[in-house]
Order: structure tokens, then C-alpha cells, then sequence
């Protein structure tokens, strides 16, 4: 069985490269959902059945932080894997983050590296694949 | 600590277009590279500890491929598309300069990609830079303008 996957980026471009590299990363995926900001995420959350979020923090009408805020105050939702994928610089912000129990995947990413963080955070893949591509 | 504003900026669009777009940038153009036209720009702004923004430009017929490239595609997708390529490159460019200006310690907020779709006459608007420089990308280029609108440009660590 595979992972349901929700990729929610500001960006198509980059929720495609994302998709993408997870489908090339030889990942068991099963779902793959989408979304545009941090509400349509939260949205899509509470309507499919999710493993693991790939989540900016940068996005309009709710950024990838208020996101997770409310997916860890959500009983249902506060052990959700959460992978944050973005080009933010700023070790604080990064560090408060993590205190969420988050990981986080810096743009531009390896496929090699996405991959190794979702198997980090689910136990899912084989961890030994590997391409050197840079994203 | 003296910061080369001109040196960070350029590295960390030379990082960005390499890895995200699959071309191989240049800091040497040809005769069609320095003539190419601009022909589509995006700007984001960062508030926080500096304020300002960074401005990049393509020049040439060269989003096209930018973005069949970061799709992965064979084909070009449409301008709506092609637009979202260059503010994503205009993204990570950007996050990736400011610590480098700022310290790892800082946090600063991005805005969202927004087309300037009179470039010339809204960077009057934005001063003078107090960096810019140019990539060669294929046969066009990318033209990259950093502003700030204070002069706070020390690293805290």
C-alpha cells in the first residue's frame, strides 16, 4: 500500500517537480493531491485521507506555518508527517519548526534528498536508491 | 564584516538557475545575449530585519524553456505557466541570497512573485539597486536587480 501524499505550493511549477521527483524516487505513492495554499491544504486534509504533507511556507491567503499550527492543534491531524519544502534561509525560523516536529527540505532540493527525508519520516522506501539531479 | 552584495547575489542565481532550470549559466554573453530584449520580469518584495526587493528579468526567448525544462516536459507550457517558472526561480533566488546578507539568525517574510508588466517605468519607481547582475542563459539572459529601502546590510553572526 502506498503513501497518500499532499503537496501544497503557491507554485504549479514546483508542486510538479515535486510530484515528479516523488514519482521518480521509486517511493510507494499511491494518492497524490494538490494544493495552492495553506487553507486549500488544510482543506484537502479533511477531505482525503493523508501520510504526509510537503508543505512552503511562503504562500498566500494562509502560509505553510499557520498551516501546520493548525494541523498540530487538530487532534486528528497532530501526528501528521510534515516535510517543509522551501527556500526560507533563516535558521530560527527553521528551528521553530522543527520544535513541530517537522522536517525540512531546502529549495533547490536533490530528488535523492526529498526522498531520504520521506523515508526518514514515514519508514517508507527502500533508502537506497539514488539520482544526483539537483531540483 | 563588508558583504559583496554583487557576489552573493550572483552565486545564488547562478545556484538557482543550474539546478532548477537544467541550463548551464554564463557570466560571458555573446553579441545575441547582450542584445536580447527583455521580454518578461517578476519582482518580490522581503520585509523583516532589511526591507526590499529583488527584481529578475528574462531576456530573450528563453522562458519557454526555462520552463519545459523545471516541468520536465517536451513541450512549452502556456505564459500563465512560463510566469510561475520565473517567480519560483525569483523565489529561491531571493531565499537563498538574504542570509547571506542578513545571517542565518534573521528571519525576513517574502512576498508572493508579481509580474511587472511595465518593468522599465516601475523600477524608477525602486531607486537605484544596490546590486544587479547578469546571467547568460542559452541565447538570452536573465537581468537581476537587488534593492533595499533601508541600508542595514550586516551580518548579525
Amino acid at each position: 500500500m502506498g503513501l497518500n501524499i499532499l503537496v501544497v505550493d503557491d507554485s504549479l511549477v514546483m508542486r510538479h517537480m515535486i510530484i515528479k521527483t516523488l514519482r521518480l524516487s521509486g517511493l510507494p505513492v499511491n494518492e497524490l493531491h494538490q494544493a495552492s495554499n495553506g487553507l486549500e491544504g488544510l482543506q484537502a486534509i479533511e477531505s482525503h485521507w493523508i501520510d504526509l504533507a510537503l508543505v512552503d511556507l511562503n504562500m498566500p491567503i494562509m502560509d505553510g506555518e499557520e498551516m501546520i499550527g493548525r494541523i498540530r492543534s487538530n487532534p486528528e491531524t497532530v501526528d501528521l508527517p510534515i516535510i517543509v519544502v522551501s527556500s526560507e534561509g533563516s535558521e530560527t525560523r527553521i528551528s521553530e519548526l522543527k520544535k513541530q516536529g517537522v522536517e525540512f527540505v531546502h529549495k533547490p532540493f536533490t530528488p535523492e534528498g526529498l526522498r531520504q527525508t520521506v523515508f526518514n519520516m514515514t519508514g517508507v522506501g527502500d533508502g537506497d536508491r539514488s539520482e544526483d539531479r539537483t531540483l | 564584516m563588508e558583504i559583496d552584495l554583487k557576489t552573493e547575489l550572483y552565486n545564488a542565481a547562478m545556484r538557482t538557475f543550474e539546478n532548477l532550470t537544467m541550463m548551464l549559466p554564463s557570466d560571458v554573453f555573446d553579441d545575441k545575449q547582450e542584445a536580447a530584449e527583455v521580454k518578461a520580469t517578476v519582482t518580490l518584495q522581503f520585509t523583516g530585519q532589511i526591507r526590499g526587493r529583488l527584481v529578475v528579468s528574462i531576456c530573450g526567448d528563453i522562458l519557454p524553456e526555462i520552463a519545459e525544462n523545471m516541468l520536465g516536459e517536451d513541450s512549452p507550457p502556456d505564459t500563465k505557466v512560463q510566469l510561475d517558472a520565473l517567480g519560483e526561480i525569483a523565489n529561491v533566488i531571493c531565499g537563498n541570497v538574504l542570509p547571506c546578507i542578513c545571517g542565518t539568525r534573521a528571519v525576513l517574510r517574502i512576498s508572493a512573485p508579481e509580474v511587472l508588466e511595465n518593468p522599465t517605468t516601475a523600477m524608477r519607481c525602486f531607486g537605484t539597486p544596490a546590486a544587479s547582475v547578469k546571467v547568460g542563459l542559452e541565447e538570452g539572459r536573465a537581468d537581476l536587480y537587488l534593492y533595499f529601502d533601508s541600508a542595514a546590510t550586516t551580518k548579525e553572526q
